[in-house]
């Protein structure tokens, strides 16, 4: 059966099998000796949470979002006309804080598609009888992962909190810009790699998993989950 | 430049969707009808006699009325009566016998170069004319500069030291507001007695177009004040500068400024003589209600656009330096300008060769490279630049008044700024 292989899966602490749904979609009286499901049922399963589609939707806002991004710094150095060395205007905060907030409509979203797609894609690679981890694959590249999303995460949350004053106190163009889009783009690339080497090492299973169930006298869901 | 061109009121599709939040706030003055001035029957004001006569409800209507009704007009609100009642009975005034000439620059001088998300908006060659305006405006001897579009801190800081070289003094308002208001106040210190009074001043209007600040270009009107005393007068003069909301459409709120500044005038103290220069964005009269386009839509709402000079006079008790010398030559001169049509687009005046008549007749005018550029037929050519003055012991008289400003800098194709400067000069009589 396929929900749980615990030998591959040392921190799989406990599962729980609910056959209630089996028991209330059976067709025929559960005897108790043959449970285990058709393969066939499997495969379909096993391809939807495979997490390749939410990587390509991520990788789409991301790209957009991105593209945005350098557009709207190629509108201030094209049309808006900024000089490095000029004085910033203070009176610009307003409209870059809204400005650059069309870009991360799509790269926030973004961010997470790709980091749960990230997640599924590691944990069915984990599953798969196939798959077997490089050297530095696994718990360490995740714990590694963890410290550049955090790091990412932290870089963008502390740069923007701290916006307001520092651009306050720019006296050109260079330093405010500058400030904001070095750390934007450090922020971001930290923050998507981190997200995907973590969703791509996993440390066990999904919590919850939804298998269908197809048996010769019986039919029907199988929940498995970590508690 | 009319700061505008933005969020749909000027065809700009990315701004039409948010251009309902202009929408939002109280429309009128809380205190509306609380202040003498807002009481008083049009027809019994000479200021606003005009605006009753023009109206068909006009015997029935109050300035009150005036804010909170809209009246229509039937014909164009006419001012020639009272202008030229002003200018004779100036002219008929004795001369002082002893008094000082004071030299008035009232100018926008266009220095404008922001940017709001998905657009631009700049006067054009404005970093060649932010370059030269120090030195032209303060090389030309006024003894006073109000000054308007002068957006941002290094272009004030570029006043500044053309100022301490040439001996004025500058009031730019606060660091934060000035970027907003763009108001610039110069005076030469040989007009300021450093023992008092210095009373420095910066008013955000109540009422604004709210987008012109956010999401727009960071821009929000208002006015300066400086009260000084002028030691070779000896007079205090209460001296403000101003740039309202521009365009028709935006009458109401450009009208409310006016009352708000009008009446702030009336802090000034019984023998001070009140100075007001600005870009009012609006004319004392224009012949045809429909002038223009935009998009292919007629531009509407002239008439209305007349009453801000006409409520700046009456809240502020104020009389405008030009009417006092020419009358009600603003009248003569919009009544010769050919009826729009769409050879305004291609040339100024539809032919570029009538310029040469209208010189010395308007502030803001296609004539001017600049002002083409921008608007081209979209605008009516008028003065909508001014300087009045109040002087309650009526010791002041306007010896000259006339555009400055109006022609292609030298060596260049293009002027100074986009508008051209009102530079007056009174006779400031000594207090007895």
């Amino acid at each position: 059966m396929r929900i749980v292989d615990a030998s591959r899966e040392p921190t799989y602490h406990a599962r729980v099998l609910v056959s209630g749904l089996a028991l209330l979609l059976a067709g025929a009286p559960v005897d108790g000796q043959d449970f285990a499901p058709a393969p066939v049922a499997q495969r379909p399963a096993e391809r939807r949470r495979s997490g390749r589609g939410l990587l390509a939707a991520g990788g789409t806002l991301l790209g957009l979002g991105v593209v945005g991004r350098i557009a709207i710094e190629g509108f201030w150095v094209g049309p808006a006309g900024l000089e490095p060395h000029e004085p910033f205007g203070e009176w610009s905060i307003p409209g870059i804080a809204l400005f650059t907030t069309f870009a991360n409509v799509l790269v926030v979203p973004g961010i997470v598609l790709t980091g749960v797609g990230a997640a599924r894609l590691g944990h069915s690679r984990a599953a798969s009888p196939s798959w077997r981890p490089r050297p530095w694959q696994g718990p360490a590249a995740r714990r590694v992962g963890w410290v550049v999303l955090g790091t990412g995460v932290g870089l963008w949350a502390a740069t923007r909190l701290l916006a307001v004053p520092i651009l306050h106190s720019c006296p050109t163009n260079a330093c405010a810009y500058g400030y904001l889009e070095s750390t934007y783009w450090l922020a971001l690339g930290a923050t998507v790699a981190g997200a995907v080497v973590v969703g791509l090492n996993p440390s066990g299973p999904p919590r919850v998993a939804v298998t269908p169930w197809l048996g010769r006298h019986a039919r029907g869901l199988a929940l498995g989950g970590r508690f | 430049m009319r700061i505008g061109s933005w969020f749909g009121l000027h065809g700009a599709p990315a701004g039409a969707v948010i251009v309902s939040l202009s929408a939002c706030g109280p429309e009128l003055p809380d205190d509306l009808g609380e202040r003498p001035p807002d009481r008083v029957w049009l027809t019994d004001v000479p200021a606003l006699a005009h605006l009753a006569r023009a109206s068909p409800r006009g015997p029935d209507l109050t300035v009150e009325d005036l804010y909170r009704e809209r009246p229509a007009y039937a014909t164009a609100p006419d001012p020639t009566p009272y202008f030229e009642a002003t200018a004779h009975a100036h002219r008929a005034l004795p001369m002082p016998a002893s008094s000082a000439p004071l030299r008035v620059l009232s100018y926008n001088t266009g220095i404008l170069d922001r940017w709001y998300p998905f657009a631009v908006v700049a006067v054009p060659e404005v970093d060649q004319r932010r370059a030269r305006a120090p030195a032209i405006l303060l090389g030309d001897g006024w003894d006073i500069l109000l000054l308007q579009e002068v957006w941002d801190a290094r272009d004030v800081e570029t006043f500044r030291a053309e100022a301490e070289a040439r001996g004025y003094l500058l009031h730019a308002g606060s660091d934060r507001g000035h970027e907003e208001h763009g108001l610039l106040m110069l005076v030469h210190r040989d007009r300021f007695d450093p023992s008092g009074p210095d009373e420095r001043r910066e008013t955000t209007y109540a009422f604004q177009r709210d987008i012109e600040d956010f999401p727009g270009p960071g821009i929000a009107r208002g006015f300066l004040s400086w009260r000084f005393r002028d030691p070779v007068s000896g007079r205090i003069l209460f001296v403000f500068d101003t740039h309202a909301t521009a365009f028709p459409e935006l009458a109401r709120v450009r009208e409310t400024q006016v009352r708000e500044l009008g009446l702030a005038t009336h802090e000034a103290a019984a023998g001070d003589v009140v100075i007001v220069g600005g870009d009012l964005n609006g004319a004392p009269y224009y012949p045809d209600d429909v002038f223009g386009e935009v998009d292919g839509e007629p531009v509407r709402d002239w008439w209305r656009n007349a009453q801000a000079h006409a409520l700046m006079q009456h809240y502020g008790g104020l009389q405008d330096a030009m009417v006092a010398v020419h009358g009600a030559h603003d009248v003569r001169w919009m009544q010769q300008l050919p009826r729009y049509g769409a050879a305004y687009r291609g040339e100024p005046l539809g032919d570029r060769t009538r310029c040469s008549q209208f010189i010395g007749a308007f502030t803001a005018t296609d004539c001017n490279t600049l002002y083409f550029a921008q608007y081209a037929g979209t605008e009516y050519p008028a003065r909508i630049d001014h300087v009045l003055w109040r002087d309650p012991l009526e010791l002041v008289r306007v010896t000259v008044a006339e555009l400055h400003y109006e022609g292609p800098l030298p060596g260049e194709t293009f002027e100074l700024s986009d508008h051209a400067g009102v530079g007056v000069t009174f006779a400031v009589g000594r207090s007895p």
